[in-house]
């Protein structure tokens, strides 16, 4: 799988422009609230998945703005401005670009009214129903290929979606919110299973629950076997944090060649399941070959990250990890400031404001 | 409101910035507003560096305002070329100021030693007795002269013969426990100050 190195985010939601550039095998983005981080996630979700015209809905959808009339699609552009075309392109390692632009479509007046205030009123703002997705991708040497999708708002409440059959998707990415809980454990876990991978997902939550001696997929859903409980128990009677960490250690092992976005990583976890949920990551996103990119604002995370990358066994893996840290500033608009672990641990060791 | 971070070399130098932006301009510092860097040494490193001028561009990016104030060390000329050049190299932005008057080969510690309350001259008077007297002993069965003690030496035993037995004075000694603001052992208006509040002029005076 080839690695995302760069991408260039305009016009999206509160970012003007926006450059990341030397992204890494584990990425971690942090700063503080409102900064943008979600938004970043959500470029890389769209880009990755350009030619689906789905996913700008799915994106509001995952911040509980649900569709209500076709001005909601103004929530993806920057000042809520459809004059300010949201454009994201990115650069893989193997020198491939991709690039998606968001351009609204834009009804016609058609107002046949004589009533000289009623056609002033109609042409004042110009109204959209839908978005025309215009992605292409760029192989090196050979000509850049352009493509289209689009999703059409039908009144009052349906959302339209037309695919370009003409372009195959290879990757596949997968989007973590911090707030909405995932039901997709089961599907997940029942993949991994087929794949005869079970165990690296047991192992992975043994580290916070030594007493889960297995986990069993029913036909209405996950359960857990502890040691000394005689029945099995679902897994949806566990803390917050037992599930959230079955997501996303599911959602890794899940499929080979991913990208795996993880907004706000340590919400609703004790910080004592830290570092057991960072091993996993790292040793699952090995084994499958996953690209992740992570938000956190926690300084515990950030300091439970340094740890581990300083035990032996996974010095190696200091090297495939970048921390940026995400700010809107006066004078460069929305700017990220790029750390190497080195780097990293001396700005944690200096008590810097990394987060 | 500008936005000032302060850059220095370690503990003792920013306990004395804290307290002499408290005392001379009621200016009470943010508790990130002063970043410890470890030096000169420490900056020109690979993994030194990155931290650093991530946290001077954070600030210049805000329309903030870097100052770096470290130790001359053994040749002020050198010392000022080598951060300018660093800076250029870098491409970052900052005010620099280097001890002890931003003329003078030294450090922080000489800086110190010149705003000692003058009574307490005497004190420091001992002190050049016991280096002399050491420089001048021959141990036998060693071929290598004594070592001079640090300048921090110097700065800990003229704290330490003017506070007091207890377990809490003694306390104050180190360098995190200082109150230069404490009159019988400091002059924070000494003459030898007029460099380095010129230079803090421009960024704190009201």
């Amino acid at each position: 799988m080839s690695l995302i190195k760069n991408i260039v985010i305009k016009n999206f939601r509160g970012f003007k422009e926006l450059k990341i550039e030397d992204i890494n095998h584990i990425n971690i983005l942090v700063g503080n609230n409102n900064s943008g981080k979600s938004s970043v996630l959500e470029a890389f979700f769209l880009i990755m998945g350009m030619s689906n015209p789905l996913l700008p809905d799915n994106i509001n959808r995952i911040r509980g703005l649900k569709f209500k009339n076709a001005n909601d699609f103004k929530f993806l552009f920057h000042q809520l401005n459809l004059e300010n075309t949201p454009k994201i392109e990115c650069t893989f390692n193997n020198e491939v670009k991709r690039s998606l632009t968001l351009e609204p479509i834009i009804t016609k007046n058609t107002s046949s009214s004589n009533n000289i205030d009623e056609i002033e009123a109609s042409s004042a703002a110009p109204n959209i129903n839908g978005l025309n997705l215009k992605f292409s991708n760029k192989i090196k040497h050979s000509p850049n290929k352009s493509y289209k999708s689009s999703l059409i708002f039908n009144p009052p409440s349906e959302l339209i979606p037309t695919f370009n059959n003409n372009y195959q998707e290879e990757y596949s990415a997968v989007l973590l919110s911090g707030n909405i809980s995932d039901d997709n454990a089961l599907r997940r876990y029942s993949e991994i299973l087929k794949h005869k991978k079970g165990n690296i997902v047991l192992k992975a939550i043994q580290k916070i629950d030594p007493k889960i001696i297995n986990i069993l997929p029913l036909k209405d859903g996950l359960y857990f076997d502890y040691e000394d409980i005689n029945e099995l128990v679902p897994v949806n009677l566990s803390g917050d944090g037992v599930r959230k960490f079955l997501n996303i250690v599911t959602t890794i092992a899940e499929k080979q060649n991913s990208f795996i976005l993880i907004d706000e990583i340590e919400n609703g976890l004790h910080y004592s399941a830290h570092k057991g949920l960072w091993e996993s990551i790292i040793n699952i996103s090995k084994e499958f070959n996953t690209q992740l990119f992570i938000t956190s604002h926690n300084i515990e995370t950030l300091k439970c990250v340094k740890e581990l990358l300083e035990e032996t066994k996974y010095i190696d893996y200091q090297q495939k990890i970048s921390i940026y840290k995400l700010a809107q500033t006066k004078k460069q608009g929305a700017k990220t400031y790029k750390y190497t672990f080195d780097g990293f641990k001396s700005a944690i060791d200096l008590n810097t404001e990394i987060r | 409101m500008t936005s000032i971070k302060i850059f220095v070399e370690g503990i003792a130098d920013e306990k004395f910035i804290i307290d002499y932006l408290k005392n001379e301009y009621n200016y009470s510092i943010e508790k990130n507003g002063i970043i410890i860097t470890n030096g000169w040494d420490s900056i020109n490193s690979k993994e030194g560096s990155e931290a650093i001028i991530n946290e001077m561009n954070k600030n210049s990016d805000n329309d903030g305002v870097n100052l770096l104030i470290f130790d001359s060390d053994n040749d002020f000329t050198q010392r000022k070329d080598d951060l300018t050049n660093w800076k250029t190299g870098k491409k970052v932005n900052f005010e620099l100021f280097l001890w002890p008057n931003n003329k003078d080969n030294g450090d922080f510690e000489i800086l110190l030693e010149n705003i000692i309350n003058p009574i307490n001259k005497p004190i420091l008077d001992c002190w050049d007795n016991y280096e002399n007297c050491l420089k001048q002993k021959q141990i036998p069965n060693r071929s290598a002269p004594l070592t001079t003690p640090a300048r921090k030496t110097k700065v800990y035993a003229y704290l330490e013969a003017l506070l007091g037995e207890s377990k809490s004075q003694k306390k104050k000694i180190k360098e995190i426990n200082r109150n230069y603001n404490e009159v019988e052992h400091w002059d924070l208006n000494s003459q030898y100050m007029n460099s380095f509040k010129s230079f803090l002029d421009t960024y704190f005076k009201r």
